[in-house]
């Protein structure tokens, strides 16, 4: 009888092309959107589009126009800016994501107290002018050494002590050097100077996470989006119950061989095995596509999304089984879905939400199953804590189908 | 009148004495497929089911009528044990279904609603309902062609449900009952909604399964499908069974040989036109328009009656005597909380 009841919901998937579509085209889609997204905004193919305006049009502000300029991370807007105005208006506009003015020459007049650079942003992009600024504060000190070190001396004698005249004239020959040395590094080999003649670095980068071909946003994403579709999914298909109480099938069936428990059995199977392809389609779209590392893991894969797809089914089971009409439900698992994946990571990672918002979604079945998969493909987590979290979601599963039963029995009564 | 026992519609045929002795030795021989032994239930504080019992025997068709809410379906459900009843007890072949759930395994329900996966075919329809009743596939491949020819399917079977008409939804509707050979089959308005065809169709289906021995016990508001049908019918009204036995045994014992009088008027009657009315012999029906009554053929006169209620201000827009059917007897029993 489980198996009948499969193939009734089989047949009534394959033969709605609506939601055959829903099940199985449009997740791998809104993956691909979001993974396309999300790969420029947060991996390695972040390049901003910085307008510069050399004001000064000293020797110095045109080394450091030209750094800027040839900084891979960064990439120039589709025209150079025209004057001070005309930058604010490419930075409104869109043209350029932030705009660096040199205002003066950064070695002259350094104890007039207004910065010789500035950085201008826009709030609707708040994170892009503070990387430009920390960007463009290395360049000066990497590739012009000399005006760097010119700076730093007037300040040392500003604020700490002054130099005699022999110590200024070793100084200023030591800086020349500096200086001859920045042009042959960049005429031979791009700008970048010998280490020696760079001041030591004050901050070291070190990536701790697992190296794979794909960023953590699309791995992170692959898992995110899958668990929202399999809600989405199991809940419209979950519906089918509504309707089957409605026309009298469920008593029919509970007439004959039929019980509660096996018909939630069948029921169970087929969004399960529907959840689990969905999973696996976007993984494979993940993986394909992206690189996204599926298979060297692919035991632990299974078992959290079978066990992500259960508690999906269990949820949409229990939601329609207390519900006396189908918009009851449709209403209700929209809500529901929504509110569950906007708190539990699937629209947006949950390091970017406030404190309270996180912690909260530590309550959320999306959050585990999510947090299971990124730690499977990103965080190289160890098989017991992965599988200690699909054991929270088969816990989920198995609590939201006896409460579906129990909501079915009580429609009997 | 609950619970009196089985009446075989031969009885038309037997003098009165004759008649009660072959009942009550039919009845001493056979043992009912269902026994409803005063069973009662309420839904919150309305009583739906008020102490009925009655018997099913094998190889009848016994016809549950009766105004909406009297509490047909309810009773279905229990007999087939979708239902708990609150007192009372329900047996089937002699087993009762609150203390052996296999015991309601030999019953099969027909519900109201056409109650079948409207995206399947009609062959996957009954294959998928077959294994629902726990029909291996094995007697499936042999039972499911030979159901869709007995029930006029056989040319629909590879078509969707949805795309088929209502008289044909209603044969799908009941064949994927059937498909267990169920020994008591329940059916809950088998052809409400139906043309003429689908509804001789769906009754030369059920005669057929009456002749094999299957006991069928369904509701109708149809009284001319019960009149022809049913071997035995019982009235329901209030939970309660208010007439039981043969339809003809019913007549004869309602009217004897008299006629069934239709008085149709102009006007709604005042107060002495009413006490007339009754006077006459004639009772109201839902429509205050229309009365009825009974009179002997012999005896009565159309003239007499309306110079009666003609001296009473009560005008006659139509008369009409006729044999009485179920019909008449529903008004005769219900009156005019009958509907008719």
């Amino acid at each position: 009888m489980t198996f009948a009841i499969f193939r009734v919901m089989l047949l009534g998937l394959l033969r709605d092309r609506g939601a055959l579509t829903m099940a199985f085209v449009l997740p791998p889609i809104i993956y691909l959107i979001f993974a396309a997204i999300f790969a420029s905004t947060t991996g390695d193919e972040l390049r901003l589009r910085v307008a510069v305006l050399d004001e000064a049009k000293s020797p110095i502000t045109r080394r450091l126009a030209a750094a800027i300029a040839a900084e891979p991370s960064f990439r120039p807007p589709s025209r150079p800016a025209a004057s001070r105005a005309d930058i604010e208006v490419m930075v409104r506009s869109g043209e350029a994501d932030v705009a660096v003015l040199i205002r003066r020459d950064p070695t002259e007049g350094l104890t007039d107290g207004d910065a010789p650079i500035e950085v201008i942003g826009d709030a609707a992009r708040a994170m892009a002018a503070p990387i430009v600024a920390g960007q463009v504060q290395r360049l000066f000190q990497e590739r012009l050494p000399d005006a760097f070190y010119r700076r730093a001396l007037s300040d040392v004698e500003r604020l700490l002590i002054a130099m005699t005249p022999e110590q200024k004239s070793r100084a200023a020959a030591a800086l020349e050097a500096m200086e001859k040395e920045a042009a042959a590094a960049k005429a031979s080999d791009g700008g970048q100077p010998r280490a020696e003649g760079r001041p030591d670095p004050l901050i070291m980068r070190r990536d701790i996470s697992v190296r794979t071909s794909a960023s953590a946003a699309v791995t992170y994403y692959a898992g995110a989006v899958g668990v929202l579709f399999l809600l989405f999914s199991a809940s419209q298909s979950a519906m089918t119950l509504i309707d089957e109480r409605r026309n009298g099938i469920f008593d029919r069936l509970l007439s004959g061989a039929g019980s509660i428990p096996t018909i939630l059995a069948g029921k169970m199977l087929f969004l399960v095995t529907q959840g689990f392809l969905q999973a696996a389609l976007i993984f494979t779209v993940a993986a394909v596509a992206y690189g996204v590392a599926v298979w060297p893991r692919l035991l632990e894969w299974t078992a959290v999304s079978l066990a992500a797809a259960s508690a999906a089914a269990g949820l949409a089971l229990a939601l329609c089984a207390f519900c006396r009409t189908r918009q009851q439900a449709q209403s209700l698992s929209n809500f529901l879905v929504l509110v569950l994946s906007a708190a539990g990571g699937s629209m947006v990672p949950r390091f970017l939400m406030p404190p309270w918002l996180q912690d909260l979604g530590w309550a959320i079945p999306n959050s585990w199953a999510i947090e299971a998969y990124h730690g499977l493909l990103w965080r190289n987590a160890s098989a017991a804590e992965v599988l200690a979290l699909a054991a929270l979601l088969a816990a989920v599963a198995l609590v939201a189908a006896c409460a579906a039963g129990f909501g079915l029995a009580r429609h009997r009564a | 009148m609950a619970g009196t026992g089985a009446r075989p519609s031969s009885s038309q045929t037997l003098p009165a004495d004759e008649l009660d002795l072959a009942l009550e030795m039919q009845c001493k021989c056979r043992t009912p497929r269902v026994e409803v032994r005063h069973a009662a239930h309420s839904y919150a504080a309305r009583e739906v089911l008020a102490d009925v019992s009655l018997s099913l025997f094998a190889g009848e068709i016994y016809g549950l009528l009766g105004p909406n809410g009297a509490g047909k379906t309810t009773l279905l459900k229990a007999v087939c044990g979708q239902l708990k009843l609150a007192r009372g007890e329900i047996l089937i072949d002699g087993r009762s279904i609150s203390k052996d759930r296999n015991a309601a395994r030999p019953v099969g329900f027909v519900p109201q609603e056409i109650s079948i996966f409207p995206h399947l075919t009609v062959e996957e329809n009954l294959h998928v309902f077959g294994r629902f009743a726990g029909v291996s596939r094995r007697m499936l491949r042999r039972s499911v062609p030979a159901m869709l020819e007995r029930a006029g399917l056989a040319d629909r079977a590879g078509q969707t449900c949805s795309s088929l008409s209502g008289g044909y939804q209603r044969r799908v509707n009941i064949s994927a009952s059937l498909l267990n050979n169920p020994a008591v089959l329940l059916l809950d308005e088998p052809t409400v909604g139906i043309d003429v065809d689908a509804r001789e169709a769906i009754h030369t289906l059920l005669k057929g399964l009456r002749d094999q021995g299957t006991a069928i016990l369904m509701t109708t508001h149809d009284l001319d499908q019960a009149q022809v049908l049913c071997d035995r019918i019982a009235i329901m009204h209030n939970g309660r069974l208010q007439l039981e036995g043969a339809p003809a045994e019913l007549l004869y014992a309602t009217f004897g040989d008299d006629k069934e009088i239709i008085a149709q008027i102009m006007e709604p009657p005042g107060p002495a036109g009413i006490a007339m009315l009754e006077r006459l012999g004639l009772r109201p029906t839902q429509s205050p328009l229309t009365w009825f009554g009974r009179a002997s053929a012999e005896r009565f006169d159309a003239a007499a009656l309306g110079y009666y209620l003609g001296s009473a201000g009560v005008d006659i827009k139509e008369l009409r005597i006729r044999e009485p059917d179920l019909g008449s007897l529903f008004l005769y029993v219900l009156g005019a909380e009958s509907g008719r």
